[in-house]
């Protein structure tokens, strides 16, 4: 409106000149040209009199091999090459390599009237050196040397019911009971909607929960235009499916219809998980966690989550600028995580930047310690810089090919001291 | 390399780099494929009737003769296809709308590169005369945003086809203002200036989407226009003035 306001009176003075010269009545779409000859002749002898379309000939057969590897089926590679060299690390040498090849598979079936299913799988073979604790490769502490990962492993079954329903009950409900089974991003915060898999960049789920996938079954689609849910068990094991004893977690998501998305560049949501999780890493840190849970590691769970991201033009460009805030208990001690990030893509989509400040703070009490801080802070935090270079950069994330330098400093740690961390990552999708 | 020097090692991980470098490709070949972020509902807002919906993704290079359609997209559309919105691995996801076991839409996007951003172009289309019904933008960045979305210019493209576009294409030319070029009748929502090339890239992404379709699910019915349009356009040109 204020493009409008600013320029209104000159769009007018332009919009008569252009009435008067009969340009604005050739639609724009080009200028008219003057007029030839041939636009003399009678009406009758229009050039596409008797012209019609083409009649459409019988559909292609295909067999049932040629149908499940042609129809909705993506086959992706993947290279991924970090070196990570930190500045007062108790490593000895300083330099963290992480170097994998791994694969990834999306297949959607359907029927002759709907899209049914989809199923998704991402594996990699990872070779892992001086491991160094860097934000994007929290699993890999346990994981020196080669180590073969799977991540995404899931399978989504769409309108479940409709088999249950008349026309006109699928016709309310469609999109809204989707069925996800396997191992996917927590239902909390914007991780759902935010694809981590190959960033250096991550979200807080992963230090926020000690994982940010877990195995689940659940229920997502869409309440109304503007508003989408989550609804799901999750075993609260992370990486493999198991039962210690927990009652794993029950989580939800109500978030913001995509529509706001796609018109104003809002996204948003508020989450929840309760129960119990396997999180070893909490009762390492936390002497009245350890205490409790033992060698099970069982952390009674609670979180609260709001989060939002708004997206808009800038600058020759696109930034993003996102929010995550978490609260809850493990075991009865409070923990607190926030994450605020801002990104700036450039229009040619060739180069961007990025800028995140994470902390997770929790009212511990140090496991293996009477004095509360003789180990280190209540908290860990981090100012964390980005610049990527991007050779092939896909909206759809179906083909990505970059390069990035990302350097952090941690200000807060609950073991260990503060570093300087600096990573090169090479990764390619396609 | 259990048991390498961490000399060694990082060395290793700098000939990985080095070799993953020297096999990307050059850069120019970046690709952006275009979908509904919440199909069940925005389709669900375009056919209220609607029961279902097939998702199918089409991509050119995986056609036997995707080459020769990806030289004709560019040949129909009449400019040049941008090196990173519009290139021949872009995928594309059709979405045939269903009443019961009855086709009723069908849906399909593309992302045309605008003065601000991206521009992601959807149209529905009737499933047998390929017509649009409508033509909506699901991403928009541009300062016109606001004007572009507006209903009143939007539907303005209702009704028309690809053979208008094709036709569009001889008219303008030859018969400036004849009645039956509907196209030549799009008024712009805005002004000269800034957003003026967002409209203009708004067009040209319908008939992009238009073009597509033809390709991908109607068989190329209209490519009769097409060729009829070259052929008296190239009769014009012949003629001596």
């Amino acid at each position: 409106m204020r493009f409008l306001s600013l320029h209104g009176p000159l769009a007018l003075v332009v919009g008569w000149f252009c009435l008067g010269a009969g340009v604005c009545a050739a639609g724009a779409v080009q200028a008219p040209a003057q007029k030839s000859p041939a636009a003399q002749k009678p009406a009758e002898e229009d050039p596409f009199a008797g012209v019609k379309p083409d009649e459409p000939g019988p559909p292609e057969e295909l067999n049932w091999l040629r149908r499940f590897t042609r129809e909705n089926f993506a086959f992706k590679l993947e290279v991924f090459s970090q070196v990570s060299a930190g500045y007062e690390v108790e490593q000895d040498p300083p330099v963290y390599s992480r170097q994998s090849a791994g694969f990834e598979v999306l297949k959607k079936f359907s029927t002759e009237t709907s899209t049914v299913a989809a199923f998704n799988v991402q594996f990699r073979l990872v070779r892992r050196d001086s491991y160094i604790s860097v934000q994007n490769d929290m699993e890999g502490a346990s994981r020196e040397g080669f180590f073969p990962e799977y991540h995404n492993v899931y399978l989504d079954l769409y309108n479940v019911f409709n088999p249950l329903l008349g026309d006109s009950a699928r016709s309310r409900h469609v999109g809204r009971f989707n069925l996800r089974l396997g191992r996917f991003y927590l239902p909390f915060g914007l991780n759902l909607q935010t694809d981590t898999h190959g960033t250096l960049l991550q979200l807080s789920n992963e230090r926020n929960f000690g994982f940010e996938r877990d195995w689940y079954a659940g229920f997502y689609g869409s309440l109304s235009r503007d508003l989408n849910y989550d609804a799901y068990y999750m075993l609260g094991s992370g990486y493999y499916p198991r039962f210690h004893g927990q009652s794993g977690l029950l989580g939800a998501r109500l978030s913001l219809g995509n529509r706001f998305q796609n018109q104003y560049g809002i996204e948003g949501g508020v989450s929840v998980a309760a129960g119990e999780r396997i999180a070893g890493h909490s009762a390492v840190r936390s002497r009245p966690v350890d205490a409790q849970m033992g060698e099970s590691a069982i952390v009674p769970t609670l979180r609260l989550g709001l989060d939002t991201r708004y997206t808009r033009p800038l600058w020759s460009g696109t930034m993003a600028l996102a929010t995550e805030l978490s609260g809850g208990e493990d075991a009865g001690e409070a923990v607190f995580a926030n994450l605020h990030q801002f990104e700036y893509l450039a229009r040619s989509r060739r180069w961007g930047w990025a800028a995140q400040y994470r902390r997770f703070w929790q009212d511990i009490e140090p496991a293996g310690s009477a004095d509360a801080h003789s180990m280190g802070d209540k908290a860990d935090s981090s100012l964390i810089g980005e610049v990527s270079l991007y050779l092939r950069n896909d909206i759809s994330a179906s083909k990505l090919h970059w390069l990035k330098l990302n350097v952090e400093r941690t200000l807060e740690r609950q073991q260990g001291g503060n570093a300087w961390l600096f990573t090169i990552q090479y990764y390619w999708y396609w | 390399m259990v048991g390498c020097k961490p000399s060694s090692r990082i060395a290793a991980a700098a000939v990985v780099l080095g070799i993953c470098l020297f096999l990307s490709p050059p850069p120019s070949e970046a690709a952006v494929g275009c979908t509904l972020t919440n199909p069940a509902q925005d389709l669900k807002y375009l056919f209220p009737e609607m029961t279902t919906y097939k998702e199918e993704l089409r991509e050119l290079n995986r056609l036997s003769d995707g080459k020769v359609l990806y030289a004709a997209l560019q040949e129909r559309l009449g400019s040049d296809l941008d090196p990173v919105y519009e290139t021949y691995d872009t995928p594309y996801t059709v979405y045939t709308v269903f009443k019961g076991r009855e086709v009723i839409g069908i849906v399909h996007g593309v992302n045309v590169p605008g003065e601000g951003g991206l521009i992601q172009v959807f149209l529905s289309a009737d499933p047998k005369s390929g017509i649009i019904r409508r033509v909506f933008f699901q991403r928009l960045e541009s300062v016109a945003a606001r004007a572009l979305r507006n209903k009143g210019f939007l539907d303005q493209f209702r009704n028309l086809s690809l053979a208008d576009f094709y036709r569009h294409d001889y008219y303008r030319v030859a018969e400036p203002g004849n009645q039956k070029d509907p196209v030549a009748r799009i008024q712009s929502p805005v002004a000269e200036g800034k957003g003026r090339r967002d409209y203009e890239a708004s067009v040209r992404g319908v008939r992009k989407n238009l073009i597509l379709l033809d390709i991908f699910i109607y068989e190329r019915r209209f490519e009769p226009f097409y060729q009829r349009s070259v052929e008296a356009l190239s009769k014009i040109k012949a003629v001596p003035r």
